[in-house]
């Protein structure tokens, strides 16, 4: 594979949830507990996980919008929270993020001149003409006519704001582009031509992508490699068609069986796995594996005690020991 | 083919706005089925939720049902929803009763401040007339069948106690309390994170064989459409494009808008790392109805001096299977 452009070391990001009276905090919710990620020059990570699992705080906290409370994220081989301020600034303009609600992620008071040209103006980077022609030029790339310039996003479909919010995110020319379910919130008839648009903004610019995703289906049509969190950790790292094919923990298996399949053909096939609702608490990690209290793999004694590491891209003690079943236990 | 069990015929739902009325829901036919379950599958903005809100007249000012009928046959004598005064008991049996009804955003739904307990209770009390303590003993139970563990504690927590799996359980608790023959769901699971769908989608299918109730659920999902209906009826713009049974839905879509879709979803072990198929341009806002056919600025197949001028016919191929396209106006078989 390429060059490595972002490494992520035992990353910890946690939230205070009490104090006591002295304002020390005495709850903790642990978002993202001990992440380790590489990312390579040019290609699409998806990181998939349920809501609670920490995926949108791993993608804030790799732009920068969110302090972690330990470890740290290298880019190019350097760490981001030593940069200074000239630095952390260009390092802001290499890594931009696209977010998930196209209706609350753009100022309605904003004309589309100024969402899309403001990363150019805060920086002084452009004005006059030029501000107006690279304004003008991203917006054909996106596929919006330059003429909707002085519109303001009230008059524009779900569809065509995320093509904004992507605009907003390029014009600076960045190398890492972090998308958080940028898709989910669209119609299903629109999100086909957002995920190409992705794939040939990417093709045409070199970009690397984190996408952040539940959605297994996207994320299969768009990643090149797969990174499945739950519970603040990554449980599982594989390259897509390794992912969906052969998967090596219960909990991916157990999400990848709970998919519906637009195929009547398969009604009640592949095995559905049922997992009980209750999650753990986030504020008290069990020890272990997280996910034990869920999996029918589980095993007393050997899941519920220690710290399991993430080897060979599983983190589970007996991935080695089960046959677990892929995509082709549904589709065939 | 069961009996029809609810009959819509003609529905018009429109919202007054400042820039004029909204038809939300454009004419739209629709029958559910005793014991089956109907999927009504579209995009934002479709009337698919309005559609199902016009049933049990649960559509608030702006908002008013402007014509057509909704024929509720699951009576001995069949009557008009929409001719019933507000105030008949008729339509409060309905309400809860016979029709249950459950919604997209199960947390919003519930009252924040009241237990699901005293929620569930009250609903049980009207509609059965059972005394508090039965009732009591009757929610237990309801919270237990609808797999909510330790359904006698669970009973007299709040709403926000309860994760959003929970939360959904509960109103289906609620839904059920009366033993309804028609279950409304309205997007149920589009809130939930996809392992906690498949064990809605599970409970609700399981119900719905104890209970021999009918369903009528509301989606966007065409793999939920898959793994639960037995009709289909697809939306777009206020008006039911297609109507088929589910298998011929997915083996053989009749409409362009229907054929799109299904190719541009990516699916699971078919799309990977592939340019999907796609519907150029955006759902319309449906106070710019396009003039014909509302799908034929998007449709590959228009045909000028056609779609964009005349409404498209209502074409029948038989055995339930409609779609209003004028592609299949003279073909064999089919009749408009």
């Amino acid at each position: 594979m390429s060059e490595q452009l972002l490494e992520v070391s035992d990353l910890h990001v946690r939230f205070p949830v009490r104090r006591n009276l002295l304002g020390r905090v005495t709850v903790e919710n642990h978002a993202v507990s001990g992440v380790d990620l590489t990312l390579y020059k040019g290609e699409t990570l998806g990181l998939v996980g349920e809501s609670g699992c920490g995926k949108t705080t791993l993608g804030r906290t790799i732009v920068g919008a969110q302090k972690p409370t330990s470890g740290s994220i290298l880019y190019d081989g350097k760490d981001l929270a030593d940069l200074s301020r000239r630095e952390q600034a260009a390092s802001r303009r290499r890594i931009r993020l696209v977010f998930q609600d196209p209706f609350s992620s753009l100022n309605p008071r904003m004309t589309l001149r100024q969402i899309i040209g403001d990363p150019l103006v805060a920086t002084g980077e452009a004005r006059g003409s030029e501000l107006e022609e690279r304004i003008a030029e991203m917006m054909r790339r996106v596929g919006l006519s330059p003429d909707y310039m002085e519109r303001y996003p009230h008059s524009f479909s779900g569809g065509q704001r995320q093509r904004v919010n992507i605009a907003r995110a390029l014009i600076v020319g960045p190398e890492l582009v972090v998308a958080d379910e940028p898709v989910s919130a669209l119609d299903v008839s629109v999100r086909a031509q957002i995920l190409n648009l992705l794939r040939e903004l990417q093709a045409e610019f070199g970009l690397t992508y984190l996408f952040i995703s539940h959605d297994l289906s996207v994320v299969e049509n768009i990643a090149d490699r797969v990174a499945v969190m739950y519970f603040g950790k990554i449980v599982e790292l594989a390259g897509t068609a390794e992912l969906y094919e052969t998967p090596h923990h219960p909990y991916t298996e157990a999400l990848m069986s709970a998919v519906p399949i637009p195929d009547p053909a398969l009604r009640g096939r592949g095995g559905r796995i049922l997992l009980p609702d209750e999650l753990p608490d986030p504020t008290s990690p069990p020890p272990g594996c997280a996910f034990a209290g869920r999996c029918r793999h589980a095993l007393t004694g050997r899941c519920d005690t220690g710290m399991i590491p993430l080897e060979g891209g599983v983190r589970c003690v007996r991935s080695g020991e089960l046959k677990l079943q892929g995509l082709t236990a549904k589709t065939n | 083919m069961s009996e029809p069990l609810l009959e819509i015929s003609g529905l018009k739902t429109g919202f007054d706005t400042y820039d004029g009325r909204v038809r939300a829901v454009d004419g739209v036919d629709l029958t559910v089925h005793a014991g089956k379950t109907l999927c009504v599958v579209g995009e934002s903005g479709c009337g698919k939720s309005v559609t199902a809100r016009s049933i049990l007249r649960l559509v608030e000012a702006p908002g008013s049902i402007d014509a057509g009928s909704i024929v509720w046959r699951g009576d001995p004598e069949p009557f008009d929803v929409l001719e019933l005064d507000v105030s008949d008991k008729r339509l409060a049996k309905l309400r809860g009763g016979d029709v249950g009804m459950i919604f997209q955003e199960p947390a919003a739904s519930l009252l924040p401040l009241r237990t699901i307990g005293a929620q569930l209770i009250e609903t049980i009390r009207i509609h059965t007339g059972a005394d508090k303590k039965a009732a009591r003993a009757r929610a237990i139970d309801l919270l237990d069948q609808v797999g909510i563990p330790r359904p006698e504690q669970r009973v007299d927590a709040f709403p926000f106690q309860l994760s959003g799996g929970m939360c959904q359980r509960a109103m289906i608790a609620i839904a059920l309390c009366a033993n309804p023959s028609l279950l409304i769901a309205d997007e149920p699971t589009t809130a939930l994170d996809v392992t906690t769908q498949a064990r809605i989608l599970d409970l609700i299918r399981s119900l719905q064989a104890e209970y021999r109730m009918a369903v009528m659920f509301i989606t966007h999902d065409l793999g939920v459409v898959a793994e639960l209906a037995d009709e289909v009826a697809v939306m777009y713009l206020g008006k039911v494009v297609e109507r088929a049974g589910v298998e011929e839905l997915f083996a053989d879509p009749k409409h362009p808008y229907t054929k799109r879709l299904l190719h541009s979803v990516p699916v699971l072990g078919r799309d990977r790392g592939r340019d999907l198929p796609t519907i150029p341009g955006t759902v319309p806002n449906p106070l710019h109805r396009p003039k014909g056919c509302s799908f034929h600025p998007r449709c590959a197949e228009a045909i000028a001096g056609t779609c964009d001028l005349d409404e498209p016919p209502e074409i029948d191929f038989g055995g339930g299977r409609t779609a209003q396209c004028v592609l299949y106006a003279d073909r064999e078989g089919a009749t408009a």
